[in-house]
């Protein structure tokens, strides 16, 4: 059984701007969670090129059984009745966060959201770029793990061409 | 082309050939280790070497004693005393070592036919009187001067069981001992005693070779009078003084570096997570709990941006900050000249060292030779330190001052330029740069690449009249084009903007002064797309 991380963002194309909030949501394929010991999520910044990697963690957060977010959600978690018995999805709380996907009963579903920086931006320039990425991290009981990442853009600047006018 | 093994691979990034949990047991065993053998290596130097060492200063007694014998003793590094074999005219090895007895010593001296009539340094009587150095009686060591000269020209008995002994062990495990009769008084009762501690009753001076110890024991004049140490307790327990024995000190160092090795290797293992980690956990580790935490890091208004409060804390006359210069040759030029100034001052000394031979004693023609190479360098030295500085004086100082920060790119703001000095210049120019720098580990070496991306002229022109009273001033626009990247700032990353001031004196190389200034991206545009 080959497991993966299926990472999608709530909006298409996938380019944002400084201080906006991207949400989305990652699911795990094929993937036992009784085996899972522990899942990772970040939105980060890299950077790429001639120099040593650098990185930028805007959000981190664990995934276990100890904080409750790694299991089944109970049924009556899903889905509550308001005053007149209509069933309403539960309010997602504000800032940053990794919850279980509340319209996904299998625990294998997660919705995130996260609120940008004001800088830096993605850029590919001629020694160095700075891309931008969420990443989540697998973990399994037997010590393997499984990487997922889904790049974004933050803001406009255009590639770099060289001017030495 | 054949693939190397996955276990011979050269290993990138992440990729690991062992177990995470193998490498962090190997890790805290290695830990472990180095803590452990650095406490024990760190209490058996204490133990025996420098606290008996401490003791024999602070307990022990000082006192003045007479130089009475001197002699060299054969032996192993197990402890083992060589005896002389009657039958092979060779030596053995007592099994008992150290406690080798006075008697049964005596008893196998007597069968070597070494005895003192013969030898005049004779073994079996050093031998007799040595095993623990303590209770001789007077006068059973008075060395006459023909003995000394016998005991240094190795033409007595010892030698010839040395190479007895040589024969025998050839593995290397003898060494020699020189050993020393001192007479001293203790609260008024006259004490002999042979010593072979100089200094630390711990450990005695050892050679390879009989003719070093006896070069050793040269040192002393027989007969003459030493300061000495006893101990109060013991009083037989002496030890001739020459001061601390500062290696036992300096060996301290190693069981130190041994534990804290280990203590930061058992830190690094502790604080790093391996277990269920990755180097985003890791990198959230280093900045701190707060992004672990789920607190956002964009609530720090610009992330990775340079510092702006380095630049803004200089007010300027015509506009709002004026702009530090960076890479400034001050501190480069105070450099040359000390080196300059150190440089000739050695060679001036060397000078009048072979002037005086010259005109007092002797032509000390060699060491003018070897100072003529030194004089050149001087010479030199003097010469290229005399242009730069020519050239650093003769450009006056050049202030550049900005109308507002942050700089966002399509906004224009004014710049002021003030160029001082005496001489006028041909040209100046005024660029806007933009650099992209990489710092990276080439195998062990780290180097640094920057690559210009943006440049632009900005103001430019020739011909130019300076007077010391009257500065060349001008101001001008600056805009950073529209789209363009905001400066950068990361650990090994770096994008930045600078404003370079180029220009040229007559009869003067180019010169050229930078200015750093900070970019901030436009999120008012971003905002107002939204």
């Amino acid at each position: 059984m080959i497991s993966s991380i299926i990472i999608q963002f709530d909006r298409q194309p996938h380019e944002f701007q400084p201080l906006e909030t991207i949400t989305g949501t990652f699911r795990l394929v094929d993937v036992d969670l009784e085996e899972v010991s522990q899942i990772e999520f970040s939105t980060l910044w890299f950077t790429e090129g001639k120099g040593d990697e650098d990185l930028g963690i805007v959000f981190f957060t664990e995934l276990d059984r100890m904080n409750g977010l790694l299991r089944k959600m109970p049924e009556r978690a899903v889905n509550e009745e308001d005053a007149a018995g209509r069933m309403t999805v539960q309010a997602q709380p504000e800032g940053n966060y990794v919850l279980p996907n509340q319209e996904e009963a299998d625990g294998r579903s997660f919705r995130f959201s996260v609120k940008l920086p004001a800088s830096p931006l993605s850029y590919l320039g001629k020694i160095l770029k700075i891309h931008w990425c969420v990443r989540v991290r697998l973990f399994r009981k037997n010590g393997r793990e499984v990487k997922s990442e889904r790049m974004f853009q933050v803001g406009k600047v255009p590639q770099v061409q060289v001017d030495l006018n | 082309m054949k693939e190397r093994s996955w276990l011979l691979a050269k290993k990138r990034g992440d990729h690991r050939t062992d177990s995470r949990l193998v490498g962090l047991i190997a890790e805290f065993s290695f830990a472990g280790f180095c803590i452990l053998a650095g406490v024990v290596g760190l209490l058996w130097l204490w133990s025996f070497y420098v606290l008996p060492e401490l003791r024999i200063h602070e307990r022990y007694e000082k006192t003045i004693c007479e130089l009475v014998d001197c002699r060299v003793s054969p032996r192993t590094v197990l402890g083992n005393r060589p005896i002389l074999d009657e039958d092979k005219d060779d030596f053995r090895f007592n099994g008992d070592g150290e406690a080798f007895n006075r008697t049964e010593f005596g008893n196998k001296g007597n069968r070597t036919s070494l005895n003192e009539e013969e030898s005049g340094f004779s073994f079996a009587e050093d031998e007799m009187n040595a095993p623990d150095g303590k209770n001789q009686s007077d006068g059973e060591g008075n060395r006459t001067g023909k003995e000394r000269e016998r005991l240094s020209s190795g033409k007595d008995s010892v030698h010839r069981s040395v190479f007895g002994v040589k024969n025998l062990t050839n593995l290397g495990d003898m060494y020699y001992l020189p050993e020393m009769q001192l007479k001293y008084h203790v609260d008024g009762v006259e004490r002999t005693n042979w010593t072979s501690s100089f200094g630390s009753i711990t450990r005695s001076s050892r050679f390879s070779t009989e003719e070093s110890a006896k070069e050793f024991l040269e040192l002393f004049c027989i007969g003459k009078k030493y300061y000495c140490l006893f101990n109060p307790e013991a009083p037989d327990e002496v030890v001739i003084m020459r001061g601390w024995q500062l290696e036992n000190f300096f060996a301290l160092i190693i069981p130190i570096s041994l534990f804290f090795i280990g203590v930061g290797i058992g830190i690094h293992a502790l604080t790093v997570p391996r277990l269920g980690g990755s180097k985003e956990k890791t990198a959230v580790l280093t900045a701190g709990r707060r992004v672990l935490d789920g607190e956002n890091v964009a609530q720090w208004e610009f992330p990775n941006l340079p510092r702006i409060d380095e630049i803004t804390d200089s007010p300027g006359v015509r506009l709002a900050y004026r702009l530090p210069m960076i890479d400034s040759p001050a501190w480069a030029l105070c450099i040359l000249v000390i080196l300059t100034l150190a440089w000739n001052a050695g060679c001036l000394v060397f000078l009048t060292i072979a002037a005086c031979s010259f005109l007092l004693t002797f032509a000390d023609w060699m060491m003018l030779a070897y100072l003529l190479p030194f004089l050149c360098v001087g010479i030199w030295l003097l010469v290229f330190t005399f242009t730069r500085l020519r050239n650093a004086t003769a450009v006056g100082p050049t202030l550049v001052e900005i109308e507002s920060f942050p700089i966002l790119p399509g906004k224009p703001v004014s710049l002021f330029l003030s160029q001082g000095g005496v001489k006028p210049l041909q040209w100046l120019n005024v660029v806007l740069v933009c650099e992209e720098e990489a710092v990276f580990t080439h195998g062990t070496n780290t180097r640094r690449e920057r690559q210009r991306i943006y440049q632009r002229l900005i103001f430019g022109e020739e011909a130019i009249e300076v007077a010391p009273e009257r500065a060349f001033e001008v101001m001008f626009p600056l805009e950073i084009p529209h789209g363009a990247m905001h400066s950068f700032i990361s650990p090994r990353n770096q994008i930045y903007w600078r404003i370079i001031i180029q220009g040229k004196l007559v009869h003067y190389p180019m010169f050229e002064r930078s200015f750093p200034l900070v970019v901030y991206p436009d999120i008012s545009v971003e905002e107002e797309k939204k």
